[in-house]
């Protein structure tokens, strides 16, 4: 049999049992590098490290050994009797190892591959309640329980983007009303610009940097484009003043007290 | 075929290439090297070859997947004839040799 006839027996037995086969078909990979990757698909190895056409087919083959080596050593180093488990049962363990996760909470062989392989998301998306998984309870009922986990996953970033929200508020009313520069920002340098906006406020800085464009973002909110180009003082002056602060000269003798005031000398 | 000398002509490019590789690494591949044995077996007759086991008395029964197992169960320390049992599917070796490996863990 030629060797194409052998990869699309390959795929056609992972397809049988479920597994993803999409890298067998991609032919960036030689020959050896598929078969290669198909032991690793069948062993629920990490494909992240193998799937990389770079990596030689006989490298490969070692770093899927050294990965059979730690998913034989993890299983026994939790007392896995394969005997108790099924393939897919063990092939979800062995993905979850390969991963660093910590099996400890679904490794009874009571939990089917599905328990697994749900329980393993909870984990993989930091969610909340993988102790409320139960061997006895249905698919629907994991699919439900990971749906929950989700929304409040949802809710408590929401929580603390507001927390975060208060936090800024709260740095820039203990600010006091007046801030001087000692150094104005030389607006054609871009570091020194950052570096001045993360003095005013760390909160709410953060740098974009797209080709020889600069964006200053602040929460969602970009300033950029061709106004930031054309005139760097006024993005500074937008910044400044979504940052709470209203820009007057240092010389000026109109100074509003009550007003956070960002005075600038030579602007 | 003489035993000392492999004619690549008989081989395909795949099967060429890793006789080529296995000489290149100072390898006799005259164990594996037999156009009727396709370059997957090969490939892990070669592998073997590599860690120093011979796999040549099971390339006629048992597919690449199969001898893979057969592989692993030697690397392993176990006995690969355990496993290396014709009628067994692949994914049934590997389970057999996973138990095995845990008994082995366990003595």
């Amino acid at each position: 049999m030629d060797n194409n006839k052998l990869i699309k027996q390959f795929v056609a037995n992972l397809d049988k049992k479920g597994l993803d086969s999409s890298l067998l078909e991609n032919d960036i990979f030689d020959f050896n590098q598929k078969f290669v990757l198909y032991n690793a698909i069948r062993s629920g190895a990490n494909l992240e490290v193998l799937a990389n056409p770079d990596i030689d087919a006989y490298e490969m083959e070692d770093i899927l050994d050294e990965q059979r080596d730690m998913m034989k050593e993890m299983r026994n180093n939790h007392g896995i009797n394969p005997e108790k488990y099924n393939l897919s049962q063990l092939l979800e363990l062995n993905d979850a190892i390969v991963h660093n996760l910590d099996i400890s909470q679904y490794k009874n062989h009571e939990y089917t591959a599905n328990h697994m392989y749900i329980a393993k998301t909870f984990q993989i998306e930091k969610l909340e309640g993988i102790d409320n998984i139960t061997p006895d309870m249905s698919i629907s009922e994991l699919i439900k329980l990971r749906d929950d986990a989700r929304e409040l996953k949802t809710f408590i970033n929401l929580e603390n983007d507001e927390q975060n929200i208060n936090e800024q508020s709260h740095h820039l009313q203990n600010n006091t009303s007046s801030i001087v520069m000692n150094m104005p920002p030389n607006f054609d340098n871009n570091e020194e610009v950052i570096k001045f906006f993360n003095e005013i406020n760390p909160y709410l800085v953060e740098q974009v940097i797209n080709k020889n464009e600069i964006c200053f973002a602040m929460k969602g909110m970009i300033i950029s484009g061709e106004h930031a180009q054309e005139n760097p003082k006024l993005l500074f002056e937008l910044f400044a003043s979504n940052c709470g602060f209203k820009v007057t000269d240092i010389n000026s003798k109109n100074v509003i007290s009550s007003e956070k005031q960002l005075q600038c000398r030579e602007m | 075929m003489e035993k000392d000398f492999i004619d690549l002509n008989l081989f395909d490019t795949q099967q060429q290439k890793i006789i080529n590789d296995c000489a290149i690494h100072g390898l006799d591949p005259t164990s594996f090297a037999n156009p009727h044995f396709n370059a997957f077996q090969m490939q892990v007759a070669y592998h073997a070859l590599r860690e120093g086991f011979d796999l040549s008395q099971y390339l006629n029964d048992f597919t690449c997947e199969q001898l893979e197992e057969i592989r692993l169960a030697k690397k392993s320390g176990l006995d690969e004839k355990q496993i290396a049992i014709v009628g067994l599917s692949a994914d049934e070796m590997m389970m057999k040799r996973a138990n095995l490996e845990y008994q082995l863990q366990k003595q």
